[in-house]
């Protein structure tokens, strides 16, 4: 391998070391933020303050992921320390 | 909506009043003058039927030539409701076996604002099909019908929220998809689909209670301090909700004050005819 194939597959390496962590940061981001939208739409079920029923019950029968993320979440839901050190490789 | 706009009277007050009779006299005098009118009792303790001495139901019964008279059941909107939101919840969330849909829905009956929306739904009903000129009702108590008159607005305000929330959302996933797969292209968001959808219909409904044009509400109060203050409070309400058609109305004045000297036994056409000619010069000031 010559000299200059070995910088730009260097580089590459790098890249995608980059993107794949820009993705995993985005991926929690936007994770979180369809957590508070189903927290937003979907909270009345556990008592907490949430857009009027009506408008939570139409949009229920479209949003069967969110529904999904909101009952897997009541299993993180009592650790959310951990969840963070995970995500951040602190072990 | 029908093509064919129906100008909305909302009868309110405190209970005991004189919003019945008010609110029936309004349809007669309106009728009597070539209108088309549709009343609606949405007070669970109706007495339309008694005024107008006639049995009423959910469906219009004439009661004179251009005048037609219901008396909504909230509760019976509140179950059809009910029942298509668990028919919707079933078949979409048919895998969750465990989840208790049962006690969900034993739950969702008394949540607040399933009865506010119920009355929505009967007040679409009545708006889209009657096709009249007039359409007055005769509200319940004042905590229900201000829920009723707040609904849109405040799902409006939610609407927009959960808007620019999915919004958002949108954005990081198109952003994943680029650098994930160097492309911009998005699956079909049913979830927006269904704000914008659900926005364009309480935009509707915002429009025909906010538009002073179309929509008037007659707060009638009695000339004792209790009544007044309690449609004090239904103004505020009403003008933080951004509706200014108000009119407030007493009746059961007396010595010649501005207002209806409605009296006792009220009831029956030819009375109520005979009521409203005697006081036309009333009814023609104050009845819009």
């Amino acid at each position: 391998m010559s000299l200059f194939a070995g910088i730009k597959k260097f580089f590459k390496g790098l890249d995608q070391q980059h993107r794949h962590k820009a993705i995993e940061d985005l991926e929690w981001e936007m994770h979180e933020l369809q957590h508070i939208f189903g927290l937003l739409t979907l909270g009345y079920m556990v008592g907490l303050p949430s857009a009027p029923l009506p408008v939570a019950w139409e949009l229920l029968p479209d949003m069967p992921r969110e529904f999904a993320i909101m009952l897997a979440r009541l299993d993180t839901a009592q650790n959310p320390l951990s969840e963070q050190f995970s995500r951040l490789d602190v072990s | 909506m029908s093509a064919v706009l129906p100008h909305v009277r909302f009868f309110m007050g405190k209970g005991g009043v004189g919003k019945s009779t008010l609110s029936a006299l309004t349809a007669l005098y309106h009728a009597d003058r070539g209108h088309t009118v549709l009343l609606a009792s949405f007070d669970p303790a109706h007495n339309l039927g008694d005024i107008f001495q006639q049995k009423l139901g959910e469906r219009p019964v004439p009661i004179v030539e251009r005048l037609s008279a219901v008396e909504v059941d909230p509760e019976k909107w509140s179950r059809e409701y009910l029942q298509e939101a668990e028919r919707q919840f079933r078949a979409a969330y048919a895998y969750l076996t465990t989840f208790s849909l049962e006690q969900h829905f034993k739950v969702i009956r008394h949540a607040p604002g399933v009865e506010a929306y119920a009355l929505m739904r009967a007040f679409d009903d009545l708006y889209r099909k009657s096709n009249v000129d007039f359409l007055l009702l005769d509200m319940p108590p004042t905590a229900l019908s201000l829920s009723f008159l707040a609904l849109p607005r405040l799902s409006l305000l939610w609407l927009e929220q959960l808007h620019a929330l999915r919004t958002e959302i949108q954005q990081k996933q198109k952003m994943i998809s680029r650098l994930r797969l160097g492309r911009r292209e998005m699956e079909r968001d049913r979830v927006m689909e269904n704000i914008n959808r659900q926005t364009e219909r309480w935009r509707e409904r915002d429009a025909v209670f906010s538009n002073n044009a179309q929509t008037r509400y007659l707060l009638i109060e009695n000339p004792e301090a209790l009544s007044a203050l309690e449609n004090g409070r239904i103004e505020s309400r009403l003008k933080e909700l951004g509706f200014s058609g108000i009119d407030r109305v007493v009746n059961k004045t007396g010595n010649g004050k501005s207002g209806f000297p409605l009296v006792a036994g009220l009831y029956g056409i030819n009375k109520m005819r005979a009521y409203i000619d005697h006081h036309k010069s009333v009814f023609d000031a104050l009845i819009r």
